[in-house]
């Protein structure tokens, strides 16, 4: 083969989560703000999280890579990924993490950024949400405005039907009330929701600060 | 309930917060950290302008409220930003524990030693859940993965500890038991699974989620797994209750879906023998072999 002619054969093909067109290197930096511990930059890819993660047979693409999406700026896949509502926050990566990367506090940031962005399509990520709206209305927890919110956005009748008979065992044992609690200063919470995103504004960025 | 029956018998006060709100627990830091800080910063300034500190008896709370203390009393600009946000300013005067560590740590485990009512060799696995001693914290209390307070606890009150690492602080899933509910059953599947390899006749756990999704999703478990698995679940105030003789109305166990009447009759209603320490799957260092703890 005469040299500069032709092309090199390549004998194996190295596939890359998704085909990442768009990628943003100001990604990692806006992670890096709600997230407070050693610099993602540290991680060398090891694969010790996602050895010790208990949801990752779940997963699209597994914790270990969520990081290098991160750092490589695949905010889309990221953020529009069920991996990060799968995490069960138990800090076994965080406890593991041979550089000290509090992982699980990543994942944290990267959903509360999915939210924030519009892009969270999982069931945990309502949840999160619906329990924030019940809680900043009462002050305290009410199971059955949360639920009723909550499957009203699901829509699944199937867990709908699953959930009736451990929801009736709890209400007769007295687990859980009709009626909700809710504290003397209740609109306390609402407040305190509204001086923290007014000062997130203030502040400029337009994402969650830490 | 059976935490406050404890607190009386051993000598702690109890005393309500006055207002306090919910921290928001794992759900709010999935959506807003600074808030999940402030949530938690209210009831940590009401602890601290009553003079006290918070026990937490559920692990998910006592890791949320622990947490923003420690961030806010280090991170003076962190502090800053919470306490423009709040009625009341968090000045970092009080500290988070959980109550099998105030057991543990304040009261010690003399004041239990030789209990009017011994356990008399139940089999308890000790079920620890996963942030309870994680992530550490500056000062910690028990091993990240092998915590040994809680194995303690239950020798003190004369109950045979199955051995039950690395699943003690494997977690149960409770984060997702209502979103990724099959999630949650398959984890704690796993749990009750491992226990009852290891000759469990009961778990004894130390927050009320672990409870609810070991105790309330047992019978999905018994489904998906095809067998009986009759493991009542105890937070771990129960146990120490029954042990101290008090009175079993003033426990709660009535409130558990898995009756521990069967496993109670057992050790109390009836001889049981000493097993042997070599049961299937066991090594001599105390560590279950038989069980797959490979992810997914």
């Amino acid at each position: 083969m005469e040299s500069g002619a032709g092309e090199l054969q390549p004998a194996a093909r190295i596939s890359v989560a998704g085909t990442a067109r768009d990628l943003d290197p100001q990604f990692k930096d806006e992670v890096a703000a709600l997230y407070a511990g050693p610099s993602l930059a540290l991680c060398c890819q090891c694969g010790t999280c996602s050895g010790s993660c208990p949801t990752v047979g779940r997963m699209e693409y597994s914790p270990r890579r969520i990081m290098h999406m991160v750092l490589l700026g695949m905010a889309d896949e990221v953020l529009r990924s069920h991996d990060i509502w799968f995490c069960v926050s138990c800090y076994s990566c965080s406890a593991r993490c041979p550089q000290g990367i509090e992982i699980a506090d990543v994942m944290a940031a990267l959903r509360s950024l999915s939210i924030a962005k519009g892009l969270a399509r999982d069931p945990e990520a309502t949840f999160s949400s619906t329990f924030l709206e019940v809680l900043k209305r009462h002050g305290r927890m009410y199971e059955p405005e949360v639920l009723a919110r909550y499957f009203a956005a699901e829509v699944n009748l199937g867990a709908i039907l699953k959930m009736a008979p451990v929801g009736l065992r709890m209400f007769r044992k007295g687990k859980i009330g009709l009626r909700p609690e809710r504290i003397e200063n209740a609109e306390e919470l609402a407040e305190i929701a509204a001086r923290i995103t007014s000062a997130r504004s203030r502040g400029g960025s337009g994402g969650q600060e830490p | 309930m059976s935490w406050r029956a404890v607190c009386e018998a051993v000598g702690i006060e109890l005393v309500e917060m006055e207002d306090w709100s919910c921290c928001g627990t794992v759900h709010v830091t999935s959506v807003d950290r600074l808030l999940s800080l402030a949530l938690a910063a209210r009831n940590l300034a009401i602890a601290e302008a009553m003079g006290l500190e918070i026990a937490a008896p559920c692990s998910g709370c006592y890791k949320n409220l622990r947490v923003a203390n420690e961030a806010l009393k280090t991170d003076a600009e962190l502090r800053a930003k919470v306490n423009a946000c709040l009625p009341r300013p968090f000045q970092g005067s009080t500290a988070v524990k959980h109550p099998l560590y105030i057991i543990l740590d304040d009261v010690g485990l003399e004041a239990l030693g030789d209990p009017p009512r011994p356990l008399n060799g139940l089999r308890v696995a000790p079920y620890y859940g996963c942030v309870l001693t994680r992530p550490a914290a500056a000062e910690p209390v028990d091993h990240p993965e092998d915590p040994q307070g809680l194995d303690r606890l239950l020798r003190t009150l004369g109950a045979k500890v199955v051995p039950y690492y690395p699943a003690k602080t494997k977690c149960c899933g409770g984060a997702v038991l209502l979103s990724h509910t099959d999630v949650a059953v398959d984890l704690t599947g796993k749990l009750l699974k491992q226990a009852k390899e290891v000759g469990a006749q009961c778990l004894a756990v130390a927050c009320p989620m672990c409870q609810m999704a070991l105790d309330a999703y047992q019978s999905r478990v018994e489904k998906q797994l095809g067998e009986r698995l009759d493991l009542p679940i105890f937070y771990f105030t129960q146990l120490i209750g029954l042990a101290l003789g008090i009175d079993e109305g003033r426990l709660g166990l009535g409130r558990l879906m898995v009756s521990p009447s069967k496993a109670l009759a057992e050790v109390w209603g009836s001889k049981v023998g000493e097993r042997t320490g070599l049961e299937r799957g066991d090594r001599p260092n105390g560590n279950s072999a038989s069980f797959d703890w490979r992810p997914g």
